[in-house]
């Protein structure tokens, strides 16, 4: 802890060396969050770029008050947000009150990897993608969603239900059918 | 909904602590990037410091000349300079204006002969770049690549011309050269070639040539001095602490590497002082009143002049302790008195001259530089800091006395070495015009390192500030 503290001043200070390790300890980490929430590595890149530049710019305001990790994830988290909405107008809000449910078990999301599980948010649509990481991994509420996205809380609620469903579909159509045999029933029996 | 909510926590679960190596290049586009950022920091303040001595320089020279066209009165028929120190002031603010006015054109040349020139060309680097990077992986590279293409591209046609007419035994070539036939060629592969070769060029010209050069120097030339107090008791009293003059000369530069270089060369330096000991400021009012002679215009609201002399000392004239040294005279000078300085019977041969008038010593330098010069800036407007030493000949040694009778030659000052050094620091400011041709403005100041007097009671040290302006060609 205290080295980080030492890496953080360091860097404040603009001390390459410090630069550095700081982005050896976040960098994998942040990847990750950079990847739920761009459509591919290369904006995910870009992204993880652009959000450590504003970690070096700012990091002098850092308080040491928050986790720091919290801190510079919300930077990650703001990038990626910045970016969908530079390059996504807002598309017009889907009725989605009649999305047929779809039952996948935990054992069928237990069998694929978070890099498959990444892959398919990734194949969301923008938007989607976005309220799911902020609700499902974020945490957020859809309150906060709305303003953060500057949509209703509706069409967030719809969004998530959306993206939901085609997550569902998907994992379903792709893993569902090696899992079928021997999880099925043991799914049917845990619902 | 529990089902639901199941398989968010699933999903949370699963890619919370989710965490993946990013490429390597990415840190390397933070790292070029942040680099930039603080080259742009150093770069801005590097030119603030500079604009900001410049600044200073000229406010101080600015004062002094102001300070002196106040106190000086048109006396000495040599110092034919005066006209140009009123106009000091008034000259370097408006340079500076030009130097700013030049800067920003400049810029917007170089943005324009960009655009219509290489808008092709850049676009196809991007079709380039892209294609060298199929993944897309690298934005931030392709960015470069774009980024610094249009700098290479901007200086394609200067590239042609400096080709062509560095190859000279291909006149007819450079002939031939004009615009179309250059538009004609714009192909990646000519592009490419011409780049290379230019760069070769560049590298050759730009790290060893030669560089001369022609300036002139309006300056304010004054000095430090000391004397042992039985000197300083009989010294004549300074007038005026400075003076406006000109200088100039010639210089020869030799380019050691990109940024370093070795000036050597030939300039002309005036320095002197003036001395116009006034009843009221020096000699005692009833000093004058006792020793005053008949013909004396005495007066103690007009200036002039009275000093304790020594004649007949060393079997020659009349020998006067000036600041500057000991001012020799064959004679009497015309409309100068002297009368016997009766009170002081310790020395026989002390007598005291006065007149109406002034006093003043010059002396003229020639000197050979040997300065180091570093280029700070070398683009279209360049900065450079200079410094180095000088070996400063005293070419002449005049003293005048100016009165009714005008300006008389009366003798010379003694113990002027004639051999002296100095240490000279510089700022230069420079515009390019053209490739071989740049004008420059270069405030200098010029301080004696040794006393140029080399009585041992004398110690007297010219110093110059200059400003410097004139024309550079590079070879």
């Amino acid at each position: 802890m205290e080295d980080l503290k030492k890496i953080i001043s360091g860097c404040a200070s603009g001390k390459k060396r410090a630069q550095e390790q700081l982005y050896q300890l976040f960098a994998p980490k942040m990847f990750g969050v950079c990847l739920r929430y761009a459509k591919d590595s290369t904006e995910a890149e870009d992204n993880l770029q652009e959000g450590f530049i504003k970690v070096f710019q700012n990091i002098g305001s850092f308080r040491h008050e928050g986790s720091f990790e919290g801190w510079i994830r919300r930077i990650m988290v703001n990038v990626s947000l910045e970016k969908f909405r530079k390059q996504h107008v807002l598309h017009p809000v889907e009725d989605v009150s009649i999305y047929e449910g779809q039952n996948v078990s935990d054992d069928i999301l237990a069998g694929i990897s978070a890099k498959e599980l990444i892959a398919e948010i990734q194949q969301l649509p923008p938007r989607y993608r976005m309220v799911f990481n902020l609700f499902v991994i974020e945490g957020m509420n859809h309150q906060e969603i709305s303003e953060e996205m500057k949509i209703t809380v509706g069409t967030s609620k719809s969004n998530l239900a959306r993206a939901r469903e085609i997550l569902k579909r998907r994992v379903k159509e792709l893993y569902g059918d090696i899992e079928k045999t021997s999880n099925y029933t043991a799914g049917w029996v845990k619902n | 909904m529990g089902k639901k909510l199941n398989i968010d926590d699933s999903i949370r679960e699963k890619l919370d602590g989710f965490s993946a190596a990013p490429p390597l290049h990415v840190w390397d586009g933070i790292q070029s990037q942040l680099d930039g950022q603080r080259k742009k920091r150093r770069m801005a303040y590097v030119g603030w410091i500079s604009a900001a001595a410049v600044v200073l320089l000229a406010f101080i020279a600015g004062w002094y000349f102001s300070g002196k066209s106040v106190v000086e009165e048109p006396v000495m028929v040599q110092q034919q300079t005066t006209p140009e120190s009123n106009q000091e002031p008034a000259v370097s603010p408006q340079d500076k204006n030009i130097e700013i006015a030049v800067d920003q054109l400049a810029g917007t040349q170089e943005i324009n002969s960009n655009e219509e020139n290489n808008y092709e060309t850049i676009a196809d680097n991007k079709i380039l770049a892209e294609v060298e990077l199929p993944a897309q992986q690298n934005k931030s590279e392709s960015r470069q690549v774009i980024a610094a293409r249009p700098e290479e591209n901007y200086s394609f046609l200067h590239r042609i011309e400096a080709i062509f007419t560095t190859n000279q035994s291909n006149v007819s070539l450079a002939k031939k050269r004009n615009e179309t036939k250059i538009q004609e060629s714009f192909t990646a592969d000519k592009m490419l070639i011409a780049a290379n070769l230019q760069n070769l060029n560049e590298q050759k010209q730009q790290e060893h040539g030669w560089i001369v050069g022609a300036q002139i120097s309006p300056g304010y030339s004054s000095h430090s001095a000391s004397h042992n107090e039985s000197y300083a008791r009989n010294m004549t009293y300074e007038s005026d602490n400075g003076g406006s003059n000109i200088g100039g000369g010639i210089s020869v530069q030799y380019k050691t590497g990109k940024r370093l270089r070795v000036e050597s060369g030939i300039y002309y330096a005036k320095d002197g002082q003036k001395a116009d000991n006034s009843f009221n400021l020096f000699a005692s009012r009833n000093d004058m009143l006792y020793e005053a002679a008949p013909n004396a215009s005495y007066d103690a609201s007009t200036p002039g002049f009275s000093n304790v002399v020594q004649t007949g000392s060393g079997g020659s004239g009349i020998s006067m302790n000036s600041t500057a040294g000991v001012i020799e005279m064959e004679s009497t000078p015309r409309g100068a008195n002297i009368a016997a300085k009766l009170e002081s019977s310790k020395d026989a041969t002390a007598d005291v001259l006065y007149a109406d008038g002034e006093f003043s010593q010059v002396f003229e330098f020639v000197e050979v530089p040997l300065y180091i010069r570093y280029s700070v800036l070398d683009k279209k407007v360049g900065i450079e800091l200079l410094g180095g030493i000088n070996a400063g000949f005293v070419i002449g040694n005049n003293a005048y006395l100016d009165n009714n009778y005008g300006v008389q030659n009366i003798g010379s000052t003694a113990d002027i070495s004639t051999l002296n050094f100095s240490g000279t620091l510089g700022i230069g400011l420079n515009y390019a015009l053209g490739k071989h041709f740049a004008v420059a403005l270069e405030p200098r100041l010029n301080y004696y390192l040794n006393s140029i007097n080399s009585n041992p009671d004398v110690d007297y040290r010219p110093y110059r500030i200059g400003i410097y302006t004139g024309v550079y060609y590079e070879f």
